[in-house]
């Protein structure tokens, strides 16, 4: 029986309480975000008491399911005040998962602001919250670092631990803030990044969540032969195909910089051109190149049951550890964006900006915009880790970079700010792909990729069909998307399995047909979807009562109106075309018996 | 007068195996006035079609049945390119048309 576990910051109590019925069929971001839509009132403050902490395990999470360990965490965000799901890879989702914990809840706030805390749940069932004074102020990697030795020695438990820790920049209540978990080598480098939950776990006083995993077991199946047999069909289905088997585990996810590079949507130097000249040196055929000649690790999963294997381990010349191998977005929006096109540099700022609690993409984001200010050159390195170092020391200047590219354009006066319900855009210019511009405009996340990947019919017939540089066809591509996104996040799944079920219906079986044998309930393909809408649907409501109106899902007019090199196209899909997105809401709202 | 000519760049995949090759992966090669298809200069290349979705044209995915024009910029996309991309930029569509329609330039 999966439980809530509830921690009351004003209180500093601890309880567990039943996973309410309604939401059995619930895990990861359906669970985080039905949570934040019933419990935290659409106008509170981010940053107050009645904000909470949603941290959840994917449904199938502490299950073999292949790639079925990902990690969700939702709040009311201080960066979009939005509903928001950041989500993550790390070990600490099948820790969580095998506890039989379906979600923890952080509300309230000390009463005593200067106080950090740890939340130390063991395996045994006991959960302690405890002053962890020594660790307040301490970088992501020297939290882990301190906290691993000591927590291990005072219980007598090896040092199989997860840690879920905030940096420097979320306790400072930066709203770019971002949380960090631990890989299964111990290394805090896989991130809940994006929309400034940091800052909300900042507000909490939590430092630190240690998940102790030693004796725990795998979480036990309704049937157990029908769920392995669905394993390894799904397991089959990702060794084999080209996505899942073959690109992402030899070049990681930065093999997309060459391939958005040449269809000219690369954003480069604030979105001024969709071409950066120096993508080779931050391409991901480049960095796998540099990893292997100085020993790096350059194929590993960032959770237990990863078959894809897409994660590495960026190494200095004597091949010591400095970061994860930089992801495709990360690469890009310190990279290109900024106009860097060393690959040391882009690790160093990767680094540093995971070490200081700081979302890679708005930090790179922000600077690039600081750099359209004039006040730092397009292409300085040097410059752009001073950035970080604000960030990092608390400035007041640094204070306004960490609040990220909306507040950092507003405060130097900056007229193209690349945002989307003030969180900043990933690393595809909207103009020559006008699909991912829909699902910028239209996510309940404010501009996010990872709110539009797929598996189903309806995309395979639009998605090839739809001609990039038009408007044509895209609305009803990203509502596809985004629903199949929400469902793979709702799981526990990467996104990044979706590839292999596009082409292989058996994969797509095999996903409902392990839901179904794990939990004893009907599931299929309707029901796959209906989970999706389900989870948009608490999303787009609550920020309908936050305020936000169909007048937030659009771009910055600068999208519309300035033509991008190569292409020399503007975003051109109507202002009908994205309201159409969410056509759904409606009935499946009337369904959930929500307004 | 130059010689007509495209430029070929490679990813992913093909770049590895050009580099095995010891071969450059930015490539300059002669065509015919009248062009070839991308399957063609594949096998000019000594490309494995069977490793090849897409082929960008001008910046513009392509299926291999594409005719290349001199002066055009090309770029061979392997199987497996991750994300939404594949639809967004067409490359799904050109996987499954594969080499067997479209005989005209851009």
């Amino acid at each position: 029986m999966r439980e809530i576990l509830r921690v009351n910051m004003s209180t500093l109590t601890i309880s567990k309480e039943p996973l309410p019925e309604k939401w059995a069929r619930y895990g990861g971001r359906a669970l985080t975000s039905a949570i934040v839509f019933t419990e935290v009132p659409a106008d509170a403050d981010p940053m107050g008491p009645d904000n909470k902490l949603v941290i959840a395990p994917g449904l199938l999470g502490g299950t073999s399911a292949p790639n079925g360990g990902r990690l969700s965490i939702g709040a009311k965000s201080p960066l979009t005040g939005g509903l928001k799901e950041s989500n993550s890879g790390g070990t600490a989702a099948h820790a969580l998962g095998k506890m039989d914990i379906a979600a923890i809840i952080v509300e309230g706030v000390p009463a005593d602001k200067t106080v950090a805390y740890a939340l130390r749940l063991f395996p045994d069932g006991k959960v302690d919250l405890v002053p962890r004074h020594d660790l307040k102020g301490l970088g992501t990697y020297e939290t882990v670092a301190v906290a691993k030795g000591i927590e291990a020695s005072e219980h007598r438990y090896s040092e199989k631990v997860s840690f879920i820790v905030n940096g420097p920049a979320g306790e400072m209540g930066m709203k770019a803030a971002g949380i960090a978990i631990t890989d299964p080598h111990g290394y805090p480098n896989r991130f809940a990044g994006r929309g400034g939950l940091g800052a909300v776990m900042g507000t909490k006083g939590i430092k630190l969540i240690a998940i102790f995993e030693e004796g725990l077991k795998g979480k036990e199946h309704a049937d157990k032969d029908a769920f392995i047999a669905a394993v390894r069909k799904f397991s089959g289905a990702l060794t084999t195909h080209a996505v899942t088997s073959q690109a992402l585990p030899t070049f990681g996810t930065n093999v997309l910089a060459n391939i958005i590079n040449e269809a000219g949507g690369y954003p480069t130097r604030n979105f001024s051109s969709g071409q950066f000249e120096g993508v080779d040196g931050i391409s991901g055929e480049t960095m796998r190149e540099i990893t292997v000649e100085r020993g790096g690790n350059v194929k590993h999963g960032c959770h237990a049951g990863c078959v894809i294997q897409c994660s590495r381990y960026y190494v200095d010349e004597d091949g010591h550890y400095i970061t994860k191998g930089p992801e495709y977005e990360s690469a890009w929006s310190l990279g290109a964006d900024c106009g860097i096109n060393d690959m040391d540099t882009v690790a160093a700022l990767d680094r540093k900006c995971g070490d200081i609690g700081i979302d890679t993409i708005e930090a790179g984001v922000m600077i690039g915009v600081y750099m359209a200010s004039g006040k730092i050159a397009f292409g300085d390195g040097a410059a752009a880790m001073a950035v970080l170092d604000e960030i990092g020391h608390g400035t007041d200047l640094g204070k306004v970079f960490g609040d990220g590219a909306e507040a950092t354009g507003l405060h130097f006066g900056v007229k193209n700010i690349p945002v989307v319900k003030h969180q900043g855009l990933p690393a595809y210019d909207p103009r020559p792909i006008q699909g991912i511009g829909v699902t910028y405009a239209t996510s309940t996340q404010g501009a996010d990729h990872t709110a539009g990947y797929t598996i189903t019919s309806n995309v395979l017939a639009v998605g090839g069909t739809v001609d990039p540089l038009k408007p044509e066809g895209q609305a009803a591509l990203s509502q596809g998307l985004q629903i199949a996104t929400a469902m793979l996040d709702s799981l526990g799944f990467c996104i990044f399995v979706a590839f292999a079920v596009l082409d292989m219906p058996e994969a797509f079986e095999a996903i409902h047909e392990m839901a179904a044998a794990h939990t004893g309930d009907e599931w299929d393909a309707d029901a796959l979807m209906q989970l999706g809408k389900e989870t948009l649907t608490y999303e787009r409501l609550f920020n309908e009562h936050a305020g936000f109106t169909n007048a937030d899902d659009r771009l910055p007019k600068f999208f519309l109106e300035e033509p991008l090199a190569p292409h020399d196209v503007v975003f051109t899909v109507t202002d009908e075309e994205l309201d159409s997105v969410h056509s759904f809401v409606p009935e499946v709202a009337a369904q959930l018996g929500i307004k | 007068m130059d010689r007509p000519a495209v430029t070929v760049r490679l990813f992913g995949a093909l770049y590895a195996l050009q580099k095995e090759r010891g071969g450059p992966t930015v490539l300059e090669v002669e065509l015919p006035p009248e062009g070839v298809t991308g399957a063609e200069l594949a096998g000019m290349l000594d490309l494995p079609l069977s490793m090849i979705e897409g082929v960008f044209c001008n910046r513009t995915v392509r299926p291999l049945g594409h005719q290349l024009m001199p002066g055009d910029r090309v770029a061979f996309v392997p199987e497996g390119t991750p994300g939404p991309h594949r639809f967004f930029l067409g490359l799904y569509a050109a996987g499954k048309e594969g080499v067997e329609t479209e005989k005209t330039p851009s």
